[in-house]
C-alpha cells in the first residue's frame, strides 16, 4: 500500500474529540457543520493518513476551508498541534489531488507571485494601478465577474500605497540598548512600506540599532500554506543564514503570518543536520513587533493621538503566537488614545494569507462579521499587527461605507513618537 | 394501622366537604403498598393526607372513598450532618425537620405556611414554599432523592442521597407540584444548607405600588443579595385594618454572617434611591412575627377568594394597583402580598357578601391580565360550589395531553385524588 | 438510504441543511465518548424550530428512528446513532432571541453555546450561572438534555436550577412548551423531567434561561496538604463551619505533577494534595470567611494557604484545573476518566478503594475532582498499544463504580448515563424503578424513535464495553 502519512502519527492521538473546539472555529460556528471544525478535520485528516480515506472533493473541500487562524489551538486543553496537521496535509494534497483546473491556475500564479520580490511588487503594482483607476468602485458593479469583483474589493484607495526604500541600517535614538533586526517582509515592504518605517521608528526611539539586510527573503509562509513546501524550506533557509549571521538581540517581524511562521523554523529544522543548531538559535531571537516593544520598559511617547481606537487580533499573533496583551498595552500607552473593546476580537477576518483570494465566499462572511463587530465599537480606528487583516478589514470597512480606518499599531504608535529631525519622518 | 369506620371523620379529612368513607393510618411504606395496591384493585379513590392543612387547594373531587393519612411515616432514615443530606419520611411535619436540622445549625430551606402542619409529602406534592424562595429556590431545587408507591402498589424510588446525581430520568422533579396524582410519596431525601448565622429585617413604605416595585427591581438589580424581598399593600404589623389608601410596603430581609448584614442595610437606602416614605429596622420580635405573617398568609385570615399569580417581576406592581381597584370596585377589598423579585402575587379577598358572579369575575380579570403576558392565575380557594365555574388551575395549553398521558400511565384507574389537578385529572 | 426520504429532508431544510456525503457525515460518528462509533446515514441540520418540527413530523410518519446533537460534546454517548439512521443537529439554531434584563431571563435556542449567553449579558453584571467545563463549545440544548453541572455547582446548583421553560419539539413533531418564562406554571413539571432525560422526550429547540447577578467579589484559595486525608478533612470541615463555597476542588500528587510540568503555575509537586477553594458573593462577606477558611487549613496541617491576588491569577488557577485534563497526556498516551458520586464524607473512604484498584490492577490513576460535591472523576492511564492493560483498565473503572454505589453513591455526577452506564443502570435502579422510566419514556416518545437505546438497558440488549473510552478533558 501507498505510504500515505504526511504528519507524525502520534500527533494525532494528542485529539481527544472532546469538541471544545467548535465554537472557536469561524468556520463551524458560520456553517454549522462538523465537517468544517477542527475536530471534524482531524477526523479526515487522520483517516487520509491511515489510509481509510480518499482524497475527493468533498474531504479537500472542507480541509481547504480550514483558515488556519488557529484559534482551536488556543481552546484545545490537550495541546493538539492543530497547525501542524493541517499544514501537514497541504503538501499531500496538492501531490495527490487534481484541483480544477481554473483552481489550479490561481494557486500556482499566487505562488509564483508572492514569494518573491519581483512578484510581490507586481502585487503591489496590481494594487497601485488599480487603486489609481478607482477599480475599487467596481467591486460592487455588476458588469465585473464576481472574482475579478472581491479582488477590485481589497484594492487599497487612491494614494494610501506606499513603499519608501528602507535603508539597511538605522542608528538608535537616545541610548543604544538593543541591536535588532526586522524582517521587511513581501507584502508588508510591497504594500505597507509606511508601517515598516514606523515600525523601525519605534524601535530607534526605544534603544534599538535597527538591520534591514538586503539579502533577506520572503518568510515562506504563504508558500507552506498553499503546498509548497520544498520552496518554502528553502527560503526559509536564506532568513536563516543572513540574520544568524548578525549578532542580533532580537529579530522583529511586523507581520503577523510571517511571524508565526518563522517561529516555527526551529520545528521545520529539528532533523536538518545542519540548519537544525542555527534555526533553534534564531528562532529564540524571532518577536513580533509589539511583542518586543511591549516587552521593554517603553520610553514614553510625547505626542499625543486623540482617537478612538479598538483593536483586532490578528489570529498569527494571538493564537499563532499568544501575542495578546502587549498590542493593548502599547496602545494605552500612547497620549490621548481611547482604547474600546472590540468584540470578537480574535475571530478571523477572513483574510488568512491567501484565504481571501481562494475561498472568497468565506472570507466575506468573516469580513462582513468582522466589520460588523467593529462598527459596533464607534472606533475611529481599529489597529492590528498583520497586513493580510488590514488589507481585509479596510477593504470591509468601504465597502460598508464606513469612515473608520484600519491601521497597524506601529502606525499608531509611530505617530504618539516625535520626529528625527532630518530622517523624512 | 387504624382503620377509622364507623367514626364520623376529624375535619382534617374533609375536602371540599367530601368526607371519606374510610381513614387508614400506614405507619410503613409496606403498608402504604399494600393499601394502594388494594385500591387500586378496587378502584378505590384515594387522597394522601398529612394533618390536612392544605386541603383546600385544587378541585373538587371526582370520588374520594379513602383517606390515607401519611403523619405516621414520619421517621428520620437518614442524617449526615456533614453530607449536607437528610432523608426521612414524607409524614414528618415541616416543623420537626427543621428542629433536628437546627440540633446542627442546619436547615432546610423552604418556609411554607404552616410550618407545623405541612408535611414533607404534602410540600413537595404542593410545591409549597414561603418568602426565602427568592434567595433559596423552591422545593425542586432541594429534593435530590423520593421513593413513591405508585397506584399499583409498587415502590419505586428516583434520585439518590447524593448531591450531584443525573443517572436515570429526574424522578423528583416530576412529583414536584405533582398534587398526590401520579403516586403516594412516602420518603424523600433533601439536600440542606447552613442556617444563616444572624438576620434582620427592614420595612419600607412608600405611596405607591410602583414606587414600591420600582425599589424592588433596584434592588434585585444591584448587588445586594436579600433573603427575601415581599411587596404588600399592607403591613402585618400594623394592628388597624383600614389601609392607607395606596400606600405599599417592601419587606427586605437580609441573612448570613453580621458583616455582610450590616454592609446591605447601610447601603439600602443608596440603592432604593430616595423616593421612600420610610425605612425602619424592626426588632427580633417584630421581625418574627413578620416573617411568620408573610410565610402564613396564603392560608391565614377570612377570604372569599384567594388567587396565586404568577408574572414577570416588573409586572408586579402595576398588576397590583389594578387589581386592587379593580377588587375595591367589586367592594371584595384584596389584600396582596408578593414575592417581589419571584414574580409570584398571592392575592386574598374580603367581603362575605359579594356576589358570586363578580368573585368569578375577578378570577377572569386576573387570568386575562396574566396570561396576556404569559403569566398564570391559579384559585387557592375558593367556595366549593365555585371551584368547577372558577376551573382553578386554569388552562395550561398544549401540554395537556402529555399531563393526561402521564396520569394516565401512571395511575391508569385514576384512583389518586381523581378529579383534583389541571384539567380534572 | 431511501432516496425518497433524503428528496423529502431536502424539501424541508433545503441543500445547506443536509449533510448526505459519506467522507462528511462520517466526523459525525462519536460525541466526547469514542469508545463507541456509528456513523449516521444522514445528518439534518434545520435553520427553525418548524423545520425540526417538519423533519420529526415525516420521520414520525415513515417511522424512522433519529438522534438529537448538540456540539457533540457529551461524554457518555448521548447522541450516538444506535439503530437510528437521521442525527438532526442543532448547530443551526444558535440565536439568542431575547433577553430580559430586569425580569432576568434570557431565551435562547438549543444549539446556542453555553459561555455566549454569559457573555451576551456579561457587561450587564448578570451570568448564566451553570458552566461545565466544555462552556466555551457546549451548548444549551445539550446541557439540558444532561443537566450539566460544573465546578460551581455546589453553590448555584445544576441546570435544572436554572432552566424556567422549554420550547421541544416531541416526538410526533407537536412543538409543546414546557414550563415558560414565569416561575410557577400549573400542571406537572414536565420541563424538569425533560431537563436530564438525555434527549429521549423529544427535541428542544429553545429555553427560557434564569440569569443570575455576577458576585460582587471572589476570594480563591490554593491550600497545598501533605495528604489526600487531611484535605478532605479539611473539605468536611469548611463546610460543617457553615460556608458554602461556591467551588471545592481536590487534586492529587499525580495530576499536581503532571499539571506542574504542562503549565508551570508553581505548585509544590512533592504535595499530598492540593485543593482550590473558591468563595464568592458580598465583599463584606469573604474576609470574615478567609479568617475561618485559612483557621480549618492550618488546623489540618496545611503546608500552606494561598489567595490568588488578583484576576488574572484567578484565572490562572482555574485554567490550571480545567485544562489538568489535557496535561494528563503528557504522563500517559492514553487515559480514561470515570464519574462517579459519593456522599461528600464518604471521599477518604472512595480514595482509599482507588488506591487499592490502582495497586490491584498495577495502573497509575489521578485524582481531580468536585470535592465539595463528592463527585470524583478519577483518571486511569495506559496505553492503548498494551491489550492486557487496556483490558485491566476497563475492569478498574467499572470496580471504582461499583465501590461508589457501595458507598452511597451514584454511576454519574454529570456525564449522563447514554450508551455508556446502560449496563450498570441496575445496580442502583430496581427492575420496577426502570420500569417506570420506560413508561415515562412512552409517555413522551411512545414508539421509542426519539434517540433510542440509551439510559435504560433492555434485557439482552447491553454492550459489553471491552476497551476503556479514550482520554476526556473536562
Amino acid at each position: 500500500m501507498e505510504n500515505t502519512a504526511f504528519v507524525d502519527h502520534e500527533k494525532f492521538f494528542d485529539c481527544v474529540h472532546c469538541g471544545l473546539c467548535l465554537a472557536s472555529c469561524p468556520t463551524y460556528v458560520e456553517l454549522g457543520t462538523e465537517m468544517d471544525s477542527p475536530r471534524g478535520r482531524i477526523v479526515m485528516l487522520r483517516a487520509l493518513q491511515e489510509g481509510h480515506a480518499q482524497l475527493n472533493d468533498e474531504v479537500v473541500g472542507h480541509l481547504d476551508l480550514c483558515l488556519g487562524c488557529r484559534a482551536c489551538e488556543t481552546a484545545c486543553p490537550s495541546g493538539v498541534q492543530y497547525g501542524e496537521l493541517i499544514e501537514g496535509a497541504r503538501p499531500f494534497i496538492e501531490q495527490h489531488y487534481r484541483r480544477p483546473m481554473l483552481e489550479r491556475g490561481k494557486r500556482w500564479l499566487m505562488n509564483k507571485t508572492f514569494p518573491h520580490p519581483w512578484g510581490a511588487r507586481l502585487f503591489a503594482l496590481f494594487l497601485k494601478v488599480g487603486a489609481a483607476l478607482g477599480l475599487a468602485r467596481f467591486a460592487h458593479s455588476e458588469a465585473v465577474p464576481a472574482t475579478l469583483r472581491y479582488w477590485f474589493g481589497l484594492l487599497p484607495e487612491r494614494g494610501s500605497v506606499s513603499s519608501a526604500p528602507l535603508l539597511e541600517h538605522y542608528p538608535a535614538i537616545g541610548e543604544k540598548c538593543h541591536t535588532v533586526g526586522v524582517l521587511s517582509g513581501c507584502v508588508m515592504s510591497a504594500v505597507f512600506g509606511a508601517t515598516n518605517q514606523s515600525t523601525v521608528k519605534v524601535l530607534r526611539h526605544n534603544g534599538c540599532e535597527v538591520l534591514i539586510p538586503k539579502a533577506q527573503s520572503c518568510c515562506g509562509a504563504l508558500l507552506l500554506h498553499n503546498g509548497d513546501k520544498q520552496t518554502a524550506l528553502a527560503l526559509a533557509k536564506r532568513n536563516i543564514d543572513v540574520f544568524d549571521q548578525l549578532d542580533l538581540d532580537a529579530l522583529i517581524i511586523n507581520a503577523a503570518g510571517c511571524g508565526a511562521m518563522m517561529k516555527e523554523y526551529g520545528e521545520l529544522f529539528k532533523d536538518d543536520p545542519v540548519y537544525r543548531y542555527k534555526a533553534a538559535r534564531l528562532t529564540e531571537k524571532m518577536k513580533d513587533a509589539a511583542e518586543f516593544v511591549g516587552s521593554l520598559e517603553l520610553r514614553a511617547p510625547t505626542r499625543e493621538v486623540r482617537v478612538k481606537a479598538t483593536y483586532h487580533d490578528a489570529c498569527h499573533l494571538a493564537h499563532g503566537q499568544g501575542v495578546r496583551e502587549q498590542p493593548r498595552a502599547l496602545l494605552q500607552a500612547i497620549p490621548g488614545l481611547k482604547l474600546t473593546n472590540l468584540p470578537e476580537s480574535d475571530w478571523c477576518c477572513g483574510s488568512a494569507g491567501t484565504y481571501n483570494l481562494t475561498q472568497p465566499e468565506m472570507a466575506a462572511r468573516l469580513l462582513e462579521r468582522k466589520v460588523g463587530n467593529i462598527q459596533a465599537t464607534e472606533a475611529d480606528v481599529v489597529a492590528t499587527g498583520n497586513p493580510g487583516c488590514l488589507m481585509q478589514i479596510q477593504a470591509g470597512l468601504r465597502q460598508s461605507g464606513l469612515p473608520m480606518k484600519a491601521v497597524h499599531t506601529m502606525d499608531l504608535l509611530a505617530l504618539a513618537y516625535e520626529d528625527e529631525p532630518g530622517s523624512g519622518h | 394501622m387504624t382503620q377509622a369506620a364507623g367514626h364520623p371523620p376529624s375535619p382534617q379529612f374533609i375536602i371540599d366537604g367530601q368526607a371519606p368513607e374510610t381513614v387508614v393510618y400506614p405507619a410503613s411504606i409496606e403498608e402504604v403498598s399494600r393499601l394502594l395496591k388494594e385500591a387500586n384493585e378496587h378502584g378505590r379513590a384515594i387522597s394522601p393526607v398529612g394533618h390536612g392543612a392544605f386541603l383546600h387547594l385544587g378541585g373538587v373531587p371526582k370520588r374520594y372513598e379513602q383517606a390515607l393519612c401519611m403523619t405516621g411515616l414520619s421517621a428520620i432514615v437518614d442524617y449526615q450532618p456533614t453530607d449536607m443530606t437528610i432523608t426521612v419520611g414524607a409524614g414528618m411535619s415541616l416543623a420537626q425537620l427543621q428542629a433536628i436540622l437546627g440540633e446542627n445549625g442546619q436547615w432546610l430551606p423552604l418556609d411554607p405556611p404552616c410550618l407545623e402542619r405541612a408535611t414533607v409529602g404534602g410540600v413537595i406534592a404542593a410545591n409549597l414554599n414561603g418568602p426565602t424562595r427568592f434567595s433559596q429556590g423552591t422545593v425542586r431545587d432541594f429534593l435530590i432523592g423520593i421513593k413513591v408507591v405508585r397506584a399499583d402498589g409498587t415502590l419505586i424510588k428516583g434520585g439518590g442521597q447524593v448531591v450531584k446525581n443525573v443517572a436515570g430520568y429526574d424522578l423528583p422533579k416530576l412529583y414536584c407540584g405533582s398534587f398526590g396524582t401520579l403516586g403516594v410519596i412516602v420518603e424523600a431525601t433533601f439536600m440542606i444548607r447552613p442556617r444563616p448565622e444572624a438576620q434582620t429585617t427592614l420595612a419600607l413604605t412608600f405611596s405607591s405600588a410602583e414606587k414600591a416595585g420600582e425599589a424592588a427591581l433596584k434592588l434585585t438589580g444591584s448587588d445586594m443579595q436579600p433573603f427575601f424581598l415581599e411587596l404588600a399593600n399592607f403591613s402585618p404589623l400594623s394592628s388597624s385594618r383600614d389601609q392607607q389608601g395606596d400606600a405599599y410596603c417592601l419587606f427586605v430581609g437580609f441573612a448570613g454572617m453580621q458583616e455582610e448584614i450590616d454592609d446591605q442595610r447601610n447601603h439600602l437606602r443608596d440603592v432604593v434611591g430616595d423616593d421612600i416614605g420610610s425605612i425602619e429596622e424592626l426588632s427580633v420580635d417584630e421581625a418574627q412575627t413578620l416573617s411568620q405573617a408573610l410565610r402564613d398568609f396564603p392560608v391565614s385570615g377570612p377570604a372569599t377568594l384567594r388567587c396565586k399569580v404568577s408574572l414577570q417581576p416588573t409586572q408586579l406592581a402595576t398588576f397590583c394597583s389594578d387589581l386592587a381597584a379593580e377588587a375595591r370596585r367589586r367592594y371584595a377589598p384584596a389584600r396582596l402580598l408578593a414575592r417581589a423579585g419571584n414574580g409570584i402575587l398571592y392575592a386574598a379577598f374580603e367581603g362575605d357578601t359579594v356576589p358570586d358572579d363578580q368573585i368569578l369575575s375577578l378570577v377572569d380579570w386576573i387570568r386575562v391580565h396574566a396570561t396576556g403576558s404569559n403569566g398564570f392565575g391559579v384559585v387557592e380557594e375558593i367556595s366549593s360550589a365555585l371551584k368547577e365555574r372558577a376551573n382553578v388551575w386554569g388552562s395550561v395549553g398544549k401540554a395537556f395531553p402529555l399531563m393526561q398521558r402521564l396520569k394516565d400511565t401512571l395511575d391508569p384507574k385514576g384512583i389518586l385524588n381523581p378529579g383534583r389537578f389541571v384539567g380534572g385529572i | 438510504m431511501d432516496q425518497q426520504v433524503l428528496d423529502r429532508l431536502y424539501d424541508i431544510v433545503g441543500p445547506d441543511g443536509v449533510v448526505a456525503h459519506k467522507s462528511a457525515r462520517s466526523v459525525y460518528d462519536c460525541d466526547g465518548y469514542t469508545l463507541e462509533k456509528a456513523v449516521p446515514e444522514i445528518v439534518v441540520l434545520p435553520h427553525s424550530t418548524e423545520e425540526v418540527a417538519a423533519v420529526v413530523k415525516f420521520l414520525n410518519r415513515e417511522r424512522i428512528a433519529f438522534v438529537p446533537r448538540g456540539a457533540g460534546t457529551g461524554l457518555s454517548g448521548g447522541c450516538l446513532p444506535v439503530e437510528a439512521p437521521v442525527m438532526i443537529g442543532t448547530s443551526r439554531l444558535n440565536k439568542i432571541v431575547h433577553i430580559d434584563l430586569l425580569n432576568r431571563y434570557v431565551v435562547a435556542q438549543s444549539g446556542v453555546v453555553n459561555l455566549w449567553v454569559s457573555n451576551a449579558v456579561k457587561e450587564q453584571g448578570l451570568q448564566y450561572a451553570p458552566d461545565p467545563s466544555s462552556q466555551q463549545a457546549c451548548t444549551i440544548g445539550g446541557n439540558i438534555a444532561e443537566n450539566s453541572g460544573g465546578p460551581h455547582t455546589l453553590k448555584y446548583g445544576v441546570t435544572t436550577n436554572h432552566v424556567l421553560g422549554l420550547e421541544v419539539v416531541l416526538p410526533d413533531g407537536e412543538i409543546v412548551t414546557l414550563g415558560g418564562t414565569v416561575e410557577d406554571v400549573p400542571g406537572y413539571d414536565l420541563r424538569g423531567i425533560t431537563i436530564g432525560a438525555e434527549g429521549t422526550f423529544g427535541i428542544v429547540t429553545q429555553a427560557a434561561l434564569k440569569l443570575t447577578r455576577q458576585p460582587q467579589a471572589y476570594r480563591t484559595f490554593l491550600a497545598v496538604f501533605e495528604s489526600v486525608h487531611h484535605a478532605t478533612q479539611t473539605v468536611s470541615g469548611i463546610i460543617a463551619s457553615g460556608i458554602v463555597p461556591a467551588a471545592l476542588e481536590m487534586m492529587d500528587t499525580l495530576i499536581i505533577q503532571a499539571i506542574e510540568e504542562a503549565f508551570h503555575f508553581g505548585f509544590p509537586t512533592d504535595a499530598g494534595a492540593v485543593l482550590i477553594i473558591e468563595i464568592d458573593g458580598l465583599a463584606a462577606s469573604l474576609d470574615p470567611q478567609t479568617e475561618r477558611i485559612q483557621a480549618i487549613c492550618k488546623h489540618n496541617k496545611a503546608r500552606e494557604v494561598r489567595i490568588a491576588r488578583d484576576d488574572a491569577e484567578r484565572m490562572a488557577l482555574w485554567k490550571s484545573r480545567k485544562r489538568a485534563f489535557g496535561a494528563i497526556g503528557r504522563l500517559s498516551p492514553n487515559y480514561c476518566t470515570q464519574d462517579g458520586v459519593v456522599p461528600r464524607t464518604k471521599v477518604p473512604d472512595i480514595l482509599q478503594r482507588i488506591t487499592e484498584v490502582s495497586e490491584k490492577y498495577q495502573l497509575r490513576i489521578a485524582n481531580v475532582f468536585h470535592a465539595g460535591d463528592g463527585n470524583i472523576h478519577p483518571i486511569l492511564m495506559y496505553d492503548e498499544r498494551n491489550a492486557d492493560e487496556t483490558r485491566r483498565v476497563v475492569q478498574a473503572g467499572k470496580e471504582i463504580l461499583n465501590a461508589c454505589v457501595d458507598l452511597g453513591g451514584s454511576l454519574t455526577g454529570e456525564h449522563g448515563i447514554g450508551v455508556e452506564k446502560m449496563g450498570q443502570m441496575p445496580l442502583i435502579f430496581s427492575p420496577e424503578d426502570l420500569m417506570v422510566m420506560t413508561q415515562l419514556r412512552s409517555v413522551f416518545n411512545p414508539d421509542n424513535l426519539c434517540n433510542p437505546n440509551k439510559i435504560i438497558p433492555t434485557p439482552g440488549g447491553c454492550i459489553d464495553v471491552t476497551t476503556p473510552r479514550r482520554q476526556v478533558p473536562l
